[in-house]
């Protein structure tokens, strides 16, 4: 049986509720945010980005220390931890 | 009693290294604190430690998700679809009293700590950023709010809230400090905002 994610194997946010998962399908070990309309991971640049921009707009991070950040949480996150990114 | 399976019995010493990190991150620091430390106060070898995180990084990291997983829980709790503004702002700041102590080694020694951790802490904060100013958004339309950037609202929040609890030995012999004097930088804070 498999085991529901507690949270997206990409970025980390936390899968709470059926909406937060990829697909609104409460198996998927991502979340909405990080895959495209079929379901499919999104390049790890265009993740990067937008989590950076989540830093930037909500707490008035520089652009670049919400990119290191970003950087920073998204290598240690097991879809690129060994992916070389 | 029922022998517990090997893979409950990892389970549970894994969650024990956790809860015992966690404690004596609280007592005596994040960086002051060694695996080594967690290891002898669990009773368990130095080695042994490391087959459930092979680096010190890795048990920071767990102890920081725990946390983070149960501050989300009792946020989850308290904080209601459609929620006024002052209503959340309370609920946070008691979800924080609760967790005070280790939350009060996070934010003080949030630059020495391994980056992603503090990547964690930020985004934890974005989630809350997002909630609160949407609350605040509706009363700013109604001309009760000042009209500000997210980050100015959000930054001058949590100004106010992490500067109490970094420096709460010199508020209050008491702690949590935010049970002690949360009322009070609540009603200044909206006093800060409003616009009449």
């Amino acid at each position: 049986m498999n085991q529901r994610c507690e949270s997206c194997f990409s970025c980390g946010m936390p899968l709470t509720q059926a909406s937060d998962f990829a697909l609104g399908d409460e198996t998927a070990t991502f979340c909405t945010y990080c895959v495209d309309k079929e379901g499919k991971l999104l390049p790890f640049d265009s993740i990067l980005k937008s989590n950076a921009g989540y830093y930037q707009e909500s707490q008035g991070l520089s652009e670049q220390a919400a990119m290191k950040m970003a950087k920073d949480l998204l290598v240690s996150m097991p879809a690129w931890k060994n992916a070389g990114v | 009693m029922q022998t517990l399976t090997r893979k409950a019995q990892k389970t549970q010493t894994r969650n024990s290294l956790i809860q015992q990190a966690e404690a004596l991150f609280s007592k005596n620091g994040i960086s002051n604190t060694t695996t080594a430390h967690v290891a002898k106060a669990n009773k368990v070898s130095h080695g042994a430690l490391f087959v459930h995180f092979p680096t010190r990084e890795d048990l920071i990291l767990s102890v920081v998700a725990s946390f983070g997983d149960r501050l989300a829980a009792q946020m989850g709790k308290r904080f209601e679809d459609d929620m006024a503004l002052k209503d959340l702002l309370k609920a946070h700041i008691q979800v924080l009293s609760e967790f005070e102590d280790f939350y009060m080694r996070l934010i003080s020694e949030s630059q020495s700590l391994p980056p992603n951790i503090r990547s964690i802490v930020y985004a934890m904060n974005a989630s809350l950023s997002y909630r609160f100013y949407r609350a605040a958004q509706t009363q700013m339309k109604d001309g009760k709010v000042k009209k500000m950037t997210q980050p100015e609202f959000f930054n001058t929040w949590m100004a106010l809230i992490n500067y109490y609890v970094m420096n709460r030995d010199l508020f209050s012999d008491k702690t949590p400090i935010l049970t002690e004097i949360g009322e009070d930088v609540l009603r200044h804070f909206l006093s800060l905002i409003k616009t009449f």
